[in-house]
């Protein structure tokens, strides 16, 4: 018994580590490694075959129609980031003049609130507002602009304005932390040196403030390159990058050239990070020489006026599509028609109705919080084993356990597919919560590390799992108010859980987690 | 006198200025004007309003009363971008993702000088302040006494009519504050540019300033030359912050033509040769401890007040007694330790002093 102790003692780090590493190792590098080898298979008439060959790997790099998808998504990518950039620094310097601390938790709240909402229904709120009969094409056709509705969507204009409202949140929150940390008396040095205001932002605020620019560019680059239901959805099949090639050549069993596409995809994607990385590196001298000091008011000028305007557009971006899906869930038309006609809650009574999203929700509500229980548990172990334990290789574990966080979702996704399928786990309840605990696992690692179990509720959203995949699907063949009632469920449903989940949480300790000023 | 009402010999005058923070007045009524050239030293404790004063110079606070002259233009609505004064922050604010080189050009380069004036500046003033050579290197490549520097250069490139310091030497120990004292007194008198050099340092403002305004609670307490302050402190407030002196409550008991009076404190009856004080008036006295002549009792001249010491505290060159003399009155007397005789605890002795010596204080 005692021994037993002494061995538990001395071998402590170790076993707290275990589960991450199996959960990491079991779910996600066999998964990889496996779709790194089915590259090397060989696809021929429609039959997938275990022999050896280079195939997929020659006809990737000697179609010129792949070269096009990559080029394809590197631009979308690219554009998505320049876009977020445009709107994100904004916002997030608007953020920092707010005086009133309301609006600053309610402007907070509606940018990251569509984290907290499923894809699929963001997705479904911008059909809602871009498509030809959608809000906005209906309201500039009724005060007369244009004579006819403009294409918003199927094209890339619609995949982009879309992109760039999921992901907005990972451009503005690291520019905001970088902006929130900047000493105000760096700004008053340029003031008193003959720089006007202009002039100071763009020699002494904007360069200090890369960093957080490096940052936040660097995720966005890194989601966009690899999103796949919004160009799937809101692309009308024009928008043709790498996600959804491997998507169809899954679909088409041609496995080894969506693994070929995948590891692409992987590349790109730690080229990216790279890049970003070396960019942030030689950002790195600029540490300020004094400690940040609370600034002073500032007269208020024309600048901060636009400023305020450019921060409730972006609210309104922002809250938009989800606001016309709650709307639209009333709607007494069958067509997605604005303005409603009439008021219904047949929409409702459908929902509850239609067994495939009964099954879904139910199936969701087990799956989430399965793996959620799982990856926090896990994840807390690790982090104490990481941030007190002397553990050789601490680096290197933490990236390893970070690392599907850094993966294409869909390289991921597929791999984890393949894996399954050849273990013939597939569709077992089991192995979904192992799937999404191991996609959680890096935020549980990060959250609880940094002592913000408050934040862990951002894992319990009830997206990601198999009621998305199902009105996913019922996405892409019927287009009726039915998804919006249940989208208004999602949302309400997830207001209820963040509203509880606050309740566990001081007043006064939320505004400083929110504020951190 | 110019237009519209400036001494034409002040850089820089505050006229009645005050500027409140709700319910907190930072600068209360101060007017003063500072004189092309000087050293002037703006001294007092924490919270007196000693960086709301020199913000409200250069431009970062507005007064909520009253005007600000810059060499005779009225500047209260003239932001501090354009202002030809400098400020050095108490904390430097350097530019943490520049250069020396490119810190001190800032101020030219946002002005638009041409290239090589401004090389030609900021090497010469790099070599003022003894940083020739450190171009290329950042911020935090150097050390606080060097940092300090590029602030100054920073600031003295662009030719201020003004440099405000709020107490630079702060962050720096004891060493490299009294090298840096020299050091900063001989670029400005080799620049030749008026400083306003804020301190809660009353031995750096005396040994520093051709003047100093000493400030309580966001009012001017007394302004005037070093030496003056310190031998005719004002205000019990000024004796005090000044150098360590005898604060006396006394009674005025005669007053002559002269301006000269006898006054009264605990049994201890005294004469001084100015006093600005009404018989039977209650005021307080500041007697300098080093101005108190003390000898043995039985040597006591006619005019020594007879007492008893009660400590004694070796200081080195010094000598510091305490003496109980009249009913109880304790007066602190200070010695060299060399050329002055000793005593020790317990021993009778005598008091004397000049009657210029003692200082009646207004309060
Ligand atoms: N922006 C502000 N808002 C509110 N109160 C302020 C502000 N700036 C200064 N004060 C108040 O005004 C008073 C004077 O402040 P000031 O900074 O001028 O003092 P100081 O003499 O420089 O003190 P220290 O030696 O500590 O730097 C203080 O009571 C301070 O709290
Ligand atoms: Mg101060």
């Amino acid at each position: 018994m005692a021994a037993a102790f002494a061995f538990v003692a001395r071998r402590r780090a170790s076993l707290q580590l275990l589960p991450a590493f199996a959960l990491t190792a079991g779910m996600f590098a066999s998964a990889m490694l496996l779709l790194f080898s089915y590259s090397a298979y060989t696809f021929r008439g429609g039959q997938l075959t275990e022999e050896v060959s280079f195939l997929a790997w020659q006809k990737f790099f000697t179609d010129p129609f792949y070269f096009g998808v990559v080029a394809k998504t590197l631009q979308l990518a690219l554009g998505v980031t320049a876009a977020a950039l445009a709107i994100g620094y904004p916002t997030a310097y608007a953020l920092t003049k707010v005086r009133s601390s309301k609006l600053l938790v309610a402007a907070y709240i509606v940018i990251f609130s569509p984290l907290l909402v499923s894809l699929v229904v963001r997705v479904y709120g911008w059909l809602l507002l871009l498509s030809d009969n959608g809000v906005i094409n209906q309201a500039l056709l009724a005060i007369g602009v244009i004579a006819e509705p403009i294409r918003l969507i199927y094209n890339e204009a619609g995949v982009v304005i879309a992109l760039v409202h999921i992901l907005l949140p990972f451009m503005i929150f690291p520019i905001l932390s970088v902006l929130l940390q900047f000493d105000h008396a760096l700004r008053e040095a340029a003031n008193d040196l003959g720089a006007n205001r202009v002039q100071a932002f763009l020699r002494v605020v904007f360069p200090m403030s890369l960093p957080g620019v490096v940052a936040g560019c660097q995720i966005v680059f890194t989601l966009a390159i690899s999103a796949f239901v919004t160009p799937e959805l809101l692309g009308g099949g024009k928008v043709q990058v790498l996600s959804r090639a491997i998507w169809f050549n899954v679909v088409d069993v041609n496995w080894p050239l969506a693994a070929v596409e995948a590891i692409v995809l992987l590349v790109l994607a730690l080229a990216a990070l790279a890049v970003f990385d070396l960019a942030a590196r030689s950002l790195r001298a600029m540490r300020p020489t004094g400690s940040p000091r609370p600034r002073r008011d500032s007269p208020g000028g024309f600048i901060d006026r636009a400023l305020r305007i450019v921060l409730f557009a972006v609210l309104a971006f922002v809250l938009s599509p989800l606001v016309f899906v709650v709307i639209n869930s009333f709607n007494g038309s069958a067509f997605n028609s604005f303005p409603p006609q009439g008021f219904s809650l047949q929409w409702y009574r459908f929902v509850l109705g239609y067994a495939p999203f009964r099954e879904g929700m139910v199936n969701s509500l087990i799956i989430a919080s399965a793996s959620t229980l799982v990856a926090v548990a896990a994840g807390m172990l690790a982090a104490l084993a990481l941030t007190r334990g002397k553990v050789r290789g601490r680096g290197a574990l933490n990236a390893f356990f970070l690392s599907p966080l850094v993966m294409p979702r869909v390289a991921v996704g597929i791999a984890v597919f393949i894996l399954l399928i050849r273990l013939r786990l597939f569709g077992t309840t089991g192995s979904l919560v192992l799937v999404h605990a191991m996609l959680s696992l890096p935020f549980a690692l990060v959250l609880t590390s940094f002592d913000e179990t408050e934040a862990s509720i951002f894992l319990v959203r009830p997206s990601n799992t198999t009621l998305p995949i199902q009105m996913f699907l019922y996405l892409e063949q019927y287009q009726n108010p039915t998804l919006a009632a249940l989208s208004t469920l999602l949302i309400a449903a997830t207001i209820i859980l963040v509203v509880v989940a606050l309740r566990f949480v001081r007043g006064a300790e939320l505004a400083r987690l929110v504020a951190r000023r | 006198m110019s237009a519209d009402g400036a001494r034409a010999s002040d850089v820089i005058e505050l006229r009645d200025v005050t500027r409140s923070f709700g319910e907190v007045v930072a600068v209360d009524h101060v007017s003063l004007g500072i004189r092309q050239g000087e050293f002037f030293a703006l001294l007092g404790p924490s919270g007196c309003g000693k960086t709301t004063t020199l913000r409200i110079m250069a431009g970062f606070e507005r007064p909520s009363s009253g005007d600000v002259y810059l060499r005779g233009r009225r500047v209260n609505d003239v932001p501090p971008y354009r202002r030809e004064t400098n400020l050095i922050f108490q904390q430097l604010a350097l530019f943490p993702h520049m250069d020396v080189y490119d810190n001190v050009a800032f101020g030219l380069r946002v002005k638009r000088r041409p290239a090589a004036e401004t090389a030609d500046r900021v090497r010469s003033v790099l070599q003022l302040v003894d940083l020739a050579g450190y171009e290329r290197r950042r911020m935090h490549e150097l050390s606080g006494g060097q940092q300090q520097r590029v602030a100054i250069a920073r600031a003295l490139v662009n030719e201020p009519a003004v440099l405000l310091l709020d107490e630079p030497l702060g962050a720096l120990d004891l060493k490299l504050r009294l090298q840096m004292q020299r050091e900063l007194k001989a670029m400005q008198r080799r620049s030749g540019t008026t400083f306003v050099y804020v301190t809660h340092d009353q031995g750096e403002a005396l040994a520093m300033a051709d003047r100093v305004a000493v400030m309580q609670l966001g009012k001017i307490a007394q302004l005037g030359a070093p030496e003056h302050i310190y031998s005719r402190p004002a205000t019990r407030f000024v004796a005090h912050f000044i150098g360590d002196t005898n604060i006396i409550p006394v009674t005025v008991r005669e007053r002559g033509v002269d301006g000269s009076a006898v006054l009264e404190a605990n049994g201890l009856r005294f004469a001084v040769t100015d006093a600005d004080a009404r018989p039977g008036e209650t005021r307080h006295v500041s007697l300098r401890p080093e101005k108190i002549r003390i000898a043995a009792a039985h040597a006591a001249r006619p005019d020594g007040h007879a007492g008893t010491v009660t400590d004694v505290t070796f200081l080195g060159p010094l000598t510091r007694y305490e003496v109980s003399v009249g009913e109880g009155v304790r007066l602190v007397v200070q010695t060299q330790t060399e050329s002055e005789e000793h005593f020790r605890r317990d021993d009778r002795v005598s008091l004397s002093w000049a009657p210029n010596a003692p200082v009646v204080l207004k309060d």
